[in-house]
């Protein structure tokens, strides 16, 4: 039965979506041609406002753990990668992060000045919200500050409290889905390396795999409510296969 | 705040050590726990190769000790550390990062 209300909830959401916002302002190289990248501009862009939120959902729980670190590391090169000085916007990206990740007073006020920018695009407020609600699940579960950090931007965007519950459950179901490869064999073959194979050559397989499947915030634009999930149980099976073979070396 | 990391850190090390290292140990000043610098010179010190730096810090900080420090006095100051949770292999990124980061730079 709760299966069925949550169908409906997301389909609902889903017709809403289509409906409204048929055409997607997507993230392209095209679209940012012209932005002269400085401090300043990305600093109040989407993006970089984007950044400074993942910033404090990933630091909200005290802790920067690998998994996150990992993705959000993999993050920096995706938005980056579409702006005219990649590697200058990585830097720049890099000390949003670090110079958001501790303030925890502004949220309220990030989050608003990022809600103005996309305020008719009902489609990025759920990627960029389901982004963040991946985030807190990476480690598993949701703590209690990392909850509280995510209200506070899902209020502010105005989200039908609803609307959010049913995309933050349906995370938690599906996360509890992910089966951890029971034996160490099908974790090597999930990795694509073999027992003989050294750590070295273990982490480069699993960087790479992460980096091919984890929830690309830039692909994710103009995809379905799903594929942000997808891409999210991928990345635990990866990071639980690879988890298994460093206990197992221990 | 111009963040100065050497050429060959990547995303991960320093993503880590930003969001784990430094609420304690400050860049320049030892506040809380010693310095970044300090800790730095101390181990670079004492092991001077990046190999030996890393495999003997990210050793000692997956699970610090009194008896098997090397910065004893520090311990006295700002008590012992505590242990993160972070398995070798992670250290080891992060230690590498620290070695190769001159944080005499950082203007925090």
């Amino acid at each position: 039965m709760d299966y069925i209300i949550l169908f409906a909830i997301l389909g609902a959401v889903f017709y809403y979506i289509s409906q409204s916002y048929g055409k997607y302002t997507e993230y392209s190289k095209e679209a940012f041609k012209n932005f002269s990248v400085s401090k300043f501009e990305l600093e109040n862009s989407e993006l970089g406002l984007f950044v400074a939120l993942v910033a404090k959902v990933a630091k909200a729980d005290g802790k920067v753990d690998s998994l996150e670190a990992e993705l959000v590391g993999v993050m920096f090169d995706d938005i980056s990668g579409i702006f005219p000085e990649p590697e200058k916007t990585k830097e720049i990206l890099k000390e949003i992060f670090n110079e958001q990740k501790d303030r925890t007073d502004d949220v309220k006020e990030i989050t608003d000045r990022l809600f103005q920018k996309i305020k008719n695009n009902k489609s990025k407020q759920h990627q960029f919200m389901g982004f963040l609600i991946q985030l807190a699940f990476v480690d598993g579960k949701v703590s209690e500050e990392e909850n509280r950090v995510l209200i506070v931007i899902a209020e502010t965007m105005e989200f039908d409290p609803k609307v959010y519950h049913a995309i933050f459950d349906s995370f938690e179901k599906n996360i509890n889905k992910v089966n951890p490869t029971n034996n160490i064999e099908d974790s090597y073959k999930l990795l694509g390396v073999k027992p003989t194979d050294d750590m070295g050559v273990i982490k480069k397989a699993y960087r790479k795999l992460v980096k091919q499947y984890h929830p690309d915030i830039i692909k994710s634009q103009g995809k379905g409510e799903s594929y942000i999930q997808e891409a999210t149980i991928k990345t635990q099976e990866i990071n639980q296969a690879y988890e298994m073979i460093k206990k197992d070396r221990k | 705040m111009i963040f100065s990391i050497s050429l060959y850190a990547d995303n991960f090390g320093l993503l880590l050590f930003n969001g784990n290292c430094v609420t304690c140990h400050n860049e320049t000043k030892s506040i809380s726990a010693p310095s970044m610098l300090e800790v730095q010179k101390r181990y670079k010190n004492a092991f001077p190769s990046e190999k030996d730096f890393i495999e003997n810090m990210s050793l000692w900080v997956e699970h610090p000790n009194k008896t098997t420090s090397i910065m004893v006095e520090s311990i006295d100051k700002y008590k012992l550390m505590p242990e993160l949770g972070f398995d070798r292999s992670v250290l080891k990124d992060i230690t590498k990062f620290i070695y190769r980061t001159d944080f005499s730079k950082s203007n925090k």
